[in-house]
C-alpha cells in the first residue's frame, strides 16, 4: 500500500527547506505574481529561488509542486502560460492548475508533465473529476473543503485520480473558486488577483477598549477586550441578523485541524494530506509538518494500537494563537 | 437583445413557483431558466413540474433552459444533474460534472445537447471559452465579477453568445454549510426548511447597520440589488446578446417591463432607475461592471 503523501506549504526558500527537513514528502509553492491564489506582498518564489528550492528538495528525495491556480482575464493569459513554462523548466514534479484554458496549454505543450487539479477548480464529485481526467489527464485532484470523509471515500471509489485533502490551516467555508465575497467588498478577488481580503483594505480601529475591523470601509467586526480575531475576511465577520442578534453568520473565527482524523482519511483512501499556509512563517511550517509526519508514521507503524497524543494537538494548536479549531464538514454537514 | 429570466434562487413553495411561471407566460422575456441551483433539499418543483411548466412556456414562444445545481457533492445531487439533462430542454451547466455526462463517448443520450455555461462556471477568459465551445457551449453567462472590458474582450475574441446578469441580488458564494439553518442553531443535516420563511433571503447588516449580505440556505447573495438598468445600450454596444434578470418574490414583472422598455429605447435612464428602485429595500450596486468593488454603485455619465 502506497503511503499517504504529506504536502507542505512554502512561501519562500527558508520555509521550503524547513518543510523538507521536517518530513514533508512534497512542498508546494508558487511564483510571486497573480498566477497563484496566495499573491501576497513579499511572498513566493522567483524562477531563480524556485530552481534552488527544487534542487534542495530533489537532493533529499522530495518533490515540489507549483500552484498556477488563478483565472486570467483579457490578454493576460500568456503570463500564466509562461508560469507553466518556467515551472516545467525548473523541473517541478507537478503543476497545480485551476483554469481549463491554462490546463489545455499545459497538457498540449508538455504531454508528460503531472497536472493536478487545484482546489480553485472546485471539483467536488467524481463526474467533474473524471471530466478533467479525460480531457487533461490530471493525475490528482485537490478536493474542496465541502466534503465529508464518507463522500471523499465514495469519490475515491469512482475515479482513479488521486485525491488530496486539506488537513490543517485556514478554512474556506465557501467553496473555493466560486467565492466572490472579497471581490464584492474590495474589488480584489482570489480568482482574479490571487488574494482574498488584501491587507491594503483592512483597517483595525481602536475605540477605547474595543477594536473595530473594517474591509474597504465595510465593518466586519467589533471586538471586545477579551476577543481575538484571525486575519479578517468577509466570511469570518460578525453581522446583524433580522432578529437583532450579532453573530458570525457564516463562520466563527476558526481554523481547520483534522489531524485527529488522519487515520480515517488514510483508511478512506486519501492519497495526500495538504497543509494550508504558504503565507505562514517557517516556524509554523516546520512545526505542523513534523506533527503531521509523526501522526502519519505512527498510524502506519501500528494502525490497531494508534492513539492520538495530546502533545501533537498541543503543538499544532499553539500555532493557531488560541483561535478556535474545527473539523469543518469532515464528519458531518 | 434577448431578455432572460434566471432560475429562482430562493426557496418558494411549489404553488408559488407555479403561480409565478403562470405570470411569466405573459412577461416579455425570450428565455426562461428553470430549476434548483442552490440546494437539493428544497422541495420546489420536481422534474415533472419543470417539464410541464417548460412546455407551457415554450408554447408562448419562449426558450426553456434547465439550470443545474452549483455545488454537487453526492449521488443524490448527481442524480439531479442527470435528471436535468434528461429533460427535453437546453441545459445550463453550473458545475463541470455536466460536461462529463454530455461528453461521455459511451453514451449517446445527451449527444448534441446544447449547453449554456452558467454563471458558476469559470468562463473568465478566451482559452476557457474556446474550450467550452468545443464541449457544446454556444452561450456563456459570464462570472458575475467580470468587468465591462473583460466581457467585451471575451465576446470580441471568441464570438460566443454572451449573457450578463443585469438585475437582482447577486450570488456571491456557496458553502457546504446551510447558513439559514445555522441562524436557527441547526445544520444542513437537521434542516427544517427555514429558507421558505425568507422568499427573498435573509438580509444581514453590518454592525454599522448597513445591509450587506443575503443569507439563502447554503448560499450568500448581496443584500443590495445589482442593476445595469442604465447600461443596456452599453451592453449592446459591447456585443452582449442577452440580459438576465433574477426573479424576486414580488415585482419581477415590473423589472422585466422596465428592461424591455429600455431595450426598445422607450424610456430614459431616469425613468428606468426610478422604476427599478421604487420597490427596492436595500439599495443598488453595480461596481463589478465598472471594474471596481461589486458593492459600489455608479450611475451612467452623460
Amino acid at each position: 500500500m502506497k503511503k499517504i503523501e504529506i504536502v507542505s506549504p512554502a512561501g519562500n526558500l527558508a520555509s521550503l527547506r524547513v518543510a523538507v527537513d521536517n518530513g514533508a514528502d512534497v512542498v508546494y509553492a508558487s511564483f510571486n505574481d497573480a498566477t497563484n491564489a496566495r499573491n501576497f506582498e513579499g511572498l513566493n518564489f522567483t524562477y531563480e529561488t524556485l530552481v534552488r528550492g527544487i534542487e534542495y528538495a530533489h537532493i533529499k528525495g522530495k518533490k515540489v509542486y507549483i500552484a498556477i491556480n488563478t483565472f486570467p482575464q483579457m490578454d493576460s493569459y500568456p503570463q500564466w502560460f509562461s508560469a507553466v513554462d518556467k515551472a516545467v523548466d525548473a523541473d517541478v514534479d507537478a503543476v497545480i492548475i485551476g483554469n481549463i484554458g491554462i490546463m489545455k496549454y499545459a497538457r498540449e505543450t508538455y504531454p508528460d508533465i503531472n497536472i493536478h487539479l487545484s482546489v480553485q477548480a472546485s471539483a467536488s464529485n467524481y463526474e467533474s473529476i473524471n471530466f478533467y481526467k479525460r480531457e487533461f489527464g490530471i493525475k490528482r485532484v485537490v478536493l474542496p473543503r465541502v466534503l465529508t470523509i464518507d463522500e471523499m471515500k465514495m469519490i475515491k471509489e469512482r475515479t482513479d485520480v488521486e485525491i488530496e485533502v486539506f488537513v490543517l490551516g485556514g478554512l474556506c467555508i465557501n467553496i473555493e473558486g466560486r467565492c466572490y465575497l472579497s471581490s464584492f467588498i474590495t474589488g480584489s478577488s482570489t480568482n482574479t488577483d490571487g488574494a482574498c481580503s488584501p491587507s491594503r483594505f483592512v483597517r483595525f480601529i481602536n475605540e477605547g477598549e474595543r477594536m473595530k475591523i473594517t474591509l474597504n470601509d465595510t465593518v466586519l467586526n467589533d471586538l471586545g477586550p477579551a476577543e481575538t480575531s484571525p486575519y479578517p475576511t468577509s466570511c469570518k465577520g460578525r453581522y446583524v441578523r433580522p432578529d437583532g442578534r450579532k453573530e458570525y453568520i457564516m463562520e466563527e473565527p476558526e481554523s481547520l485541524n483534522v489531524i485527529e482524523l488522519i487515520p480515517r482519511l488514510i483508511d478512506a483512501g486519501v492519497d495526500a494530506l495538504k497543509i494550508e499556509g504558504r503565507q505562514r512563517t517557517k516556524a509554523y511550517v516546520g512545526t505542523v509538518t513534523s506533527v503531521v509526519r509523526e501522526v502519519v508514521d505512527s498510524y502506519y507503524r501500528n494502525p490497531q494500537d494508534f492513539v492520538m497524543k495530546q502533545e501533537w494537538l498541543d503543538r499544532t494548536n499553539a500555532n493557531f494563537e488560541g483561535g478556535k479549531l474545527t473539523f469543518g464538514c469532515y464528519l458531518e454537514k | 437583445m434577448q431578455l432572460t429570466l434566471g432560475p429562482i434562487l430562493f426557496d418558494w413553495k411549489r404553488e408559488e413557483i407555479l403561480r409565478f411561471y403562470d405570470e411569466v407566460a405573459d412577461m416579455p422575456v425570450d428565455r426562461v431558466y428553470i430549476g434548483e441551483v442552490i440546494c437539493a433539499k428544497r422541495k420546489g418543483l420536481g422534474f415533472n413540474d419543470i417539464e410541464a411548466v417548460g412546455k407551457r412556456l415554450m408554447d408562448t414562444g419562449k426558450e426553456i433552459v434547465v439550470s443545474t445545481l452549483a455545488v454537487v457533492t453526492d449521488e443524490e445531487e448527481l442524480s439531479l444533474v442527470r435528471g436535468a439533462l434528461n429533460l427535453p430542454f437546453l441545459v445550463e451547466a453550473n458545475d463541470m460534472s455536466v460536461f462529463n455526462m454530455t461528453l461521455n463517448k459511451g453514451s449517446k443520450t445527451y449527444a448534441n445537447k446544447e449547453i449554456v455555461a452558467g454563471p458558476h462556471i469559470t468562463s473568465y477568459n478566451v482559452p476557457s471559452i474556446e474550450l467550452l465551445n468545443k464541449y457544446g457551449v454556444k452561450r456563456v453567462v459570464f462570472p458575475v465579477e467580470l468587468s465591462r472590458d473583460s466581457i467585451a474582450y471575451n465576446i470580441v475574441n471568441t464570438g460566443v453568445e454572451g449573457e450578463v446578469f443585469v438585475h437582482g441580488k447577486i450570488p456571491l458564494a456557496f458553502s457546504w454549510r446551510c447558513y439559514t439553518s445555522r441562524a436557527y442553531d441547526l445544520n444542513k443535516s437537521s434542516c427544517r426548511y427555514h429558507c421558505s420563511d425568507f422568499p427573498d433571503g435573509m438580509v444581514v447588516k453590518t454592525l454599522k447597520g448597513e445591509p450587506v449580505f443575503t443569507v439563502n440556505g447554503t448560499s450568500v447573495l448581496s443584500a443590495l440589488t445589482y442593476t445595469l438598468i442604465e447600461f443596456v445600450d452599453d451592453l449592446k454596444k459591447i456585443g452582449v446578446t442577452a440580459l438576465r434578470i433574477s426573479p424576486q418574490y414580488r415585482g419581477t414583472s415590473k423589472i422585466v417591463d422596465t428592461f424591455r422598455k429600455m431595450v426598445k429605447g422607450e424610456i430614459g435612464h431616469e425613468e428606468g432607475v426610478e422604476a427599478v428602485t421604487s420597490d427596492n429595500e436595500g439599495g443598488l450596486c453595480n461596481g463589478w461592471y465598472h471594474g471596481i468593488a461589486g458593492k459600489e454603485y455608479r450611475r451612467a455619465t452623460g
